[in-house]
């Protein structure tokens, strides 16, 4: 049972660092979305196999609105209900860009070394 | 890098959007939770089943919401905002505590705070001239003189610096002068100067309205022409701004009205209203010395460079050694008073470390009692820097409020300072709360409440909560640090008051030392008076010769007179001017010679009778001494000795240089000294002429009365003098013993002042260790019983309580008496006849404070010694 405890603060942890970057891309892609549509596309992006406290969208969402990086609007849902929608702004898009750069290069190298590994 | 800035913005923003934002986020919350129930119930979960699994599958929604109101704000910030409240809410908890705290930090922020005042005004503000370091003034230097290193230059002076000097751009000079001004209705005696005409150019000061003067008005016979003061224009002209060109009536002379200066003027001093050209003649000798020099550097001479020129590289037709000595402007205006205040601040700023101290003591009395709360705060989890914050918080709360009533305390005091201070301390008039002000108000309450809270702050932060929450502990002794700490601060209170008393005791006595000077003169039933003969009226000699004597036939004559006199000078301190004088047989040969200055009084023939002042050789003037007979003079016994040391000067002829003409006058009698130098100061040597042979313009007149009030006979007086002349004003009326009281009123201000901050400080630290002592027998109320219930007497008892207080005020006494034989030779030239060791001082100082600790201690001692056993023993 701790085994799987451990597995799921892990997972969290990585989680946290990440889900702002996945929010960021989810909106660039699809466009404006209130707060629960971000989380239904991540469930379906990564195949419900990362199983997250949905809340912490929030959280990230607060994050990014503090750094500029999405914008806010309060406006009517699919069913005309009152929901606060969200979009990437232009720093929003450039750190997006930065940020992925940054994954490829990281995932270019590690799987450089994985191969390296394999051979010895 | 500016993302960074934007978040930390928004979070200062989000602290006070926290509500809506709050609302808010509680909608999302719950829309998101609706969607995902209805996701579920469209799967097929019950009702029930899909709430839940709506719940799981969000998580926390209440940790959500904290983490989010967390990241809004800034926590810093907000926890402050929770110790202000809470600090707020024990403040009114403790009402006698928070009132005597606050009430001791006032009086010690608010004194602290009104002198930085003063002394900022008149020490630290630079003065409204243009570039004043660069300005100085130039003075002759003759040593020994009668002015020493600062007399006054002789027109001579001014023309040799002006064609030889290098170092300068402008080299102007002023005399001070008193008009009679008539104008309409009014007859007024005014202070005014007559100036050189680029002086206020050099000095950078331009007229608000008209022009300055021109260089031509500096030439005898130009025409005249005047500049008035703000005040003046005012109150003579209704601020007409039509006023340039008019004309006044001065000592009756009518003078052009040119301009007008602006209202923060205060040069030379601030009663000063006119400003005339000075018109100067080609000089035949080097004296009289009459003139007040002013300079501007120029820009790429420095102050050392000026001085060694001036010292010895110029050269004069009239004296073979020139020398001059120049002194920054700001040196010479505040020099005088700049050690004094700055005493003043180190004095005061002992009693402010008093207060604080006492305010630290209270505070760790009352920490004291909040062990119990604190310890249960780290039980639930606080850390041990959110404990000091919490109590520093509260400490810098209690500051603010001291600070906040100490600049109501600082106004008043800045208030009663100016009205009752002195002549002579420049500028204090400017004194008022200004951005400076409040700024060291601040930083002195910053100050205090870091050093009352730190102390109490750490000790509380060290308890164990386990200790803390133990029942047994309510009545055990102080813990040993708590003790450590009072007992430290006790014992710094008590070397502070220690200096501060013995800074008091020698200003006292010095003052008392002061007023014991033998001046020279009887200044009882004495009224005085002052008048300018000047004018058309008083052209020549006979006319103020006619004056006087008409005057003081007619003084005489009044019902309640003894005896008149009409002098040039008044003791103690204000002599008229001071001359070379030449000894017959006794030519100057060389100029390294001790020159032979001395004052030049002329009296009436009654003035040395009427003040009392002894005859010791030959004569005193009589009625023989007139306008046409033989010359003659009287010396007094300083200018005996010094300039006659192995003979009889009666019958020896000396010159007194007498409006420009030489006079041999033979030298009749020797009389007591007299002090026209002031009180403090080495006796000058004086010589007296006849005022019938000499009459002067400016002039006092003395009124010996027979009854004890010297003031009834006022308008007597005054209206002999208008029966004799309806239009000349009468001045600085007062009665002899007034104006001696004046003349020592700074030091008399200087020392009332540390006297009552030494009073302070006595109380304050009286109280200090009454408080400890008294808390200490409090807290040992419990050992108390158990003592007297195993048999010790009450006196055991008493000596127990009293060692401790006695330990702890002779620890307190010698590091004071150690720090002031230290600091006070900083106060040496403030005292007079009073060396700053003085031993009396120094031993019954201590010995005071001893005494009034020993006092403090008794009381909790006899308290001790009432104790109930029984009731001690139960007593938790």
């Amino acid at each position: 049972m701790s085994k799987e405890q451990n597995t799921d603060a892990q997972k969290s942890e990585v989680l946290q660092g990440t889900l702002d970057l996945m929010v960021l891309k989810v909106l660039d892609a699809l466009g404006p979305q209130h707060g629960y549509g971000i989380a239904r596309r991540i469930e379906q992006v990564s195949h419900q196999v990362l199983q997250l406290n949905e809340g912490t969208v929030y959280t990230s969402l607060l994050r990014l609105q503090q750094w500029k990086w999405i914008s806010a609007e309060w406006g009517a849902s699919e069913n005309n209900r009152k929901a606060k929608y969200y979009s990437i702004t232009k720093s929003g898009r450039k750190q997006l860009a930065r940020e992925t750069e940054n994954w490829e290069r990281i995932a270019g190298v590690i799987g450089r070394l994985l191969k390296l590994e394999g051979q010895g | 890098m500016i993302d960074y800035f934007r978040a930390v913005v928004a979070r200062l923003l989000g602290l006070f959007r926290d509500r809506r934002a709050d609302q808010e986020l509680d909608d999302e919350i719950e829309t998101h939770m609706r969607l995902l129930t209805e996701r579920y119930l469209r799967q097929g979960l019950s009702d029930a089943e899909a709430v839940w699994a709506a719940r799981r599958q969000f998580g926390n929604a209440t940790l959500l919401r904290e983490v989010n109101r967390e990241m809004r704000g800034i926590r810093f910030i907000e926890t402050l905002f929770q110790d202000v409240r809470y600090g707020l809410w024990m403040m009114r908890k403790n009402p006698g505590f928070t009132l005597v705290a606050a009430l001791t930090l006032s009086l010690g922020i608010g004194a602290n705070t009104a002198i930085f005042g003063v002394v900022n005004a008149v020490l630290l503000r630079p003065l409204s001239f243009k570039d004043p370091e660069r300005l100085v003034m130039v003075f002759d230097r003759e040593a020994e003189a009668a002015g020493g290193d600062r007399t006054p230059l002789g027109v001579s002076d001014l023309f040799d610096l002006r064609e030889q000097s290098r170092s300068f751009t402008g080299i102007e000079a002023f005399t001070g002068s008193l008009f009679n001004y008539a104008g309409g209705d009014t007859l007024e005696q005014v202070v005014g100067f007559a100036v050189t005409a680029r002086l206020f150019s050099t000095l950078g000061v331009q007229p608000q309205i008209g022009r300055d003067f021109s260089p031509d008005e500096e030439r005898p016979g130009a025409q005249r022409v005047a500049l008035i003061s703000d005040s003046f224009w005012r109150k003579h002209f209704a601020a007409d701004p039509q006023v340039v060109g008019r004309a006044i009536n001065l000592s009756g002379a009518s003078y052009n009205v040119i301009g007008v200066m602006p209202a923060k003027l205060d040069f030379p001093n601030k009663e000063a209203q006119i400003w005339v050209a000075l018109q100067l003649q080609q000089p035949t000798r080097r004296g009289p010395h009459f003139l007040a020099g002013v300079a501007r550097l120029k820009p790429d001479v420095s102050l050392d460079q000026a001085r060694a020129e001036v010292m010895s590289s110029l050269k004069s037709n009239f004296t073979n050694s020139l020398s001059f000595n120049i002194v920054p402007v700001n040196e010479v205006i505040v020099g005088d008073v700049r050690l004094a205040l700055l005493i003043l601040l180190g004095t005061v700023t002992l009693v402010t470390l008093i207060a604080v101290v006492n305010v630290a003591n209270l505070m760790l009395a009352q920490s004291a009692a909040r062990v119990k709360e604190i310890s249960i705060r780290f039980a639930l989890g606080a850390g041990r820097a959110r404990i000091i914050r919490q109590l520093l918080t509260e400490s810098l709360l209690l500051a603010l409020i001291g600070g906040l009533l100490g600049l109501m305390v600082a106004w008043l005091s800045v208030d009663l300072l100016i009205k009752t201070a002195p002549e002579g301390i420049p500028r204090l008039e400017q004194v008022g709360i200004d951005a400076s002000m409040l700024g060291w108000t601040a930083l002195v309450s910053l100050l205090s409440s870091l050093i009352f809270g730190l102390a109490p702050a750490w000790q509380s932060s060290l308890l164990s909560p386990n200790e803390a929450l133990k029942e047994a502990s309510r009545n055990a002794t102080e813990s040993r640090g708590k003790r450590r700490w009072r007992d430290l601060l006790v014992i710094s209170e008590l070397a502070l008051a220690v200096m501060l008393l013995i800074g008091a005791g020698l200003f006292v006595k010095s003052f008392w030392r002061l007023q014991g000077v033998d001046s020279g003169v009887n200044t009882e039933r004495t009224l005085t008076m002052r008048m300018a003969l000047i004018g058309q009226r008083y052209a020549d000699r006979q006319k103020i010769d006619a004056f006087y004597s008409g005057l003081l036939d007619r003084i005489k004559a009044l019902p309640g007179v003894r005896a008149a006199a009409v002098s040039n000078s008044l003791p103690p301190d204000t002599p008229n001017f001071a001359d070379l004088i030449t000894i017959e047989g006794r030519p100057r040969t060389s100029q390294d010679q001790d020159p032979t200055i001395a004052f030049v009084v002329r009296v009436s023939q009654d003035y040395f009778g009427m003040l009392g002042i002894p005859l010791r050789r030959g004569r005193y003037f009589s009625a023989y001494d007139a306008a046409g007979s033989a010359p003659a003079a009287i010396i007094s016994e300083t200018t005996a000795r010094q300039f006659f040391p192995n003979e009889d000067p009666i019958g020896k002829r000396i010159n007194i240089y007498s409006e420009g003409q030489q006079v041999w006058r033979e030298v009749v009698g020797v009389i007591g000294d007299v002090k026209y130098n002031g009180l403090a100061d080495k006796t000058q040597p004086a010589c007296y002429e006849p005022l019938t042979q000499a009459p002067p313009s400016f002039a006092f007149l003395i009124v010996k009365t027979e009854g004890p009030d010297p003031l009834s006979l006022i308008s007597a007086v005054r209206n002999e003098v208008k029966s004799l002349d309806r239009e000349l004003p009468v001045t600085n009326v007062r009665s002899l013993e007034e104006h001696f009281a004046l003349s020592v009123a700074r030091p008399r201000f200087q020392t009332t002042l540390v006297a009552l901050f030494a009073a302070l400080a006595l109380i304050l630290a009286s109280v200090g260790i009454y408080g400890v002592i008294s808390y200490s027998v409090t807290q040992r109320t419990h050992e108390m019983g158990v003592r007297i219930a195993l048999g010790a007497l009450s006196r055991d008892v008493l000596m127990l309580v009293v060692k401790r207080g006695m330990t702890l005020t002779a620890i307190g006494v010698a590091i004071g008496l150690i720090a002031s034989f230290a600091l006070t030779r900083l106060m040496k030239t403030l005292l007079f006849g009073v060396s700053a060791t003085d031993a009396m001082t120094f031993v019954l100082i201590p010995l005071l404070l001893t005494v009034v600790a020993l006092a403090a201690c008794l009381i909790p001692a006899r308290r001790a010694t009432k104790v109930d056993p029984l009731q001690a023993l139960r007593h938790e």
